[in-house]
């Protein structure tokens, strides 16, 4: 049995718990993830939601698929990755998603930001937006735990624009 | 075997309200020229998803039977997928494999290691019930419990390399807004 994380007043998992009540909030019922040293604290969360079936998945694109799939069958839901994630699915989105119209939440943590300070991670950091531009998605980056309300605006904004939309998760918000 | 018998056994024990996911290339054309369904759903561009598309169905809706028709090629491109099947092994979702052994949609060129492809054997090595069919003798006995008896499956079925037809009409743009707001509405989920 986990135990509960510490409580959201200002510990490193108020970002997180905040995320997952936005889910909550939002209807999501299902979502796919895969690991990442930042997401760990809100993978963890998302686990121990239980009204969120969490599904682990062994590539990022296989994600787009899943989302599109549940959307079809009438639920909301997440896909958790990296920003390495997302430019290894720019054809599942495109090819699939856009195509089919089919909306869903992506958050993402953003390494090669401009805070995160990793030698390796730069040229990850730098193309992100700019392949989120060219794939037409709509992003929001969201640093801080004040800014989760976001969330419910790109979900708002998915549902009626028929397509994905984007949170870029910092290394705060996320509590890594 | 041609793909298009395989596909018409297969068609004789699927109910009005089984799901039936199609991957891009022939799975789609030789379905389709069996006849229209609403609840037929076409994947056109991303090769290697339809399983993950049945997957994230099949969870969604867990009440319907979820079928899968995929090229070979797709699968191995995404040959993980069966792994995270797998660990969720909803009851409902089935996975038929067309089992040609090549890029039929690009003019037949090999898979790699196409000879000795054996997809029920990593199914298994992934987690999931495999098996595989090399005859239509096979296939119409069995084709009945592939279908309906619960449990995830990856059922791979040998079949000849085909010539891909002109798309027929009703696949032809737009297509895919047109195939959105049918299955939604045959769904009875309002948008």
């Amino acid at each position: 049995m986990i135990e509960p994380a510490a409580p959201s007043d200002g510990s490193a998992a108020a970002g997180p718990r905040l995320i997952v009540e936005s889910l909550q909030r939002i209807g999501v019922s299902l979502a796919a993830y895969l690991p990442d040293e930042w997401l760990e604290p809100l993978i963890d969360e998302v686990e121990r939601a239980p009204t969120i079936r969490g599904v682990r998945i062994a590539r990022e694109d296989e994600g787009i698929g899943i989302c599109a799939g549940a959307f079809f069958g009438g639920k909301r839901t997440v896909l958790i990755t990296q920003n390495s994630g997302v430019l290894l699915s720019g054809n599942a989105i495109v090819g699939c998603a856009l195509l089919h119209h089919a909306p869903f939440l992506m958050l993402v943590s953003y390494t090669g930001s401009i805070t995160d300070r990793r030698f390796y991670q730069i040229n990850k950091g730098r193309a992100t937006e700019p392949f989120l531009h060219a794939l037409g998605l709509r992003y929001a980056i969201v640093e801080e735990p004040a800014q989760v309300g976001l969330i419910e605006d790109l979900a708002a904004y998915a549902y009626q624009s028929a397509q994905p939309a984007v949170a870029l998760l910092g290394r705060t918000v996320l509590g890594a | 075997m041609q793909q298009r018998d395989a596909m018409r056994i297969l068609r004789q024990h699927v109910a009005d309200e089984d799901v039936v996911i199609l991957g891009i290339g022939s799975p789609n054309v030789d379905w389709l020229a069996l006849g229209q369904r609403d609840l037929n759903f076409s994947i056109l561009a991303a090769m290697g998803l339809a399983q993950s598309f049945g997957l994230g169905m099949a969870l969604a809706q867990p009440d319907r039977r979820v079928l899968v028709m995929e090229g070979d090629g797709g699968v191995l491109m995404s040959l993980g997928a069966i792994a995270s099947a797998a660990e969720q092994a909803p009851p409902n979702l089935r996975h038929f494999v067309f089992t040609n052994r090549s890029f039929g949609a690009t003019g037949n060129q090999p898979l790699p290691s196409a000879t000795h492809l054996d997809f029920a054997a990593a199914a298994r090595a992934l987690g999931a019930a495999g098996c595989y069919i090399t005859s239509m003798e096979d296939l119409e006995g069995r084709a009945e419990r592939l279908i309906r008896d619960p449990g995830y499956a990856v059922v791979s079925i040998e079949i000849e390399r085909g010539v891909l037809r002109d798309f027929p009409p009703d696949l032809r743009p737009p297509m895919p807004i047109h195939q959105r707001a049918r299955f939604l509405r045959a769904m009875g989920i309002e948008r």
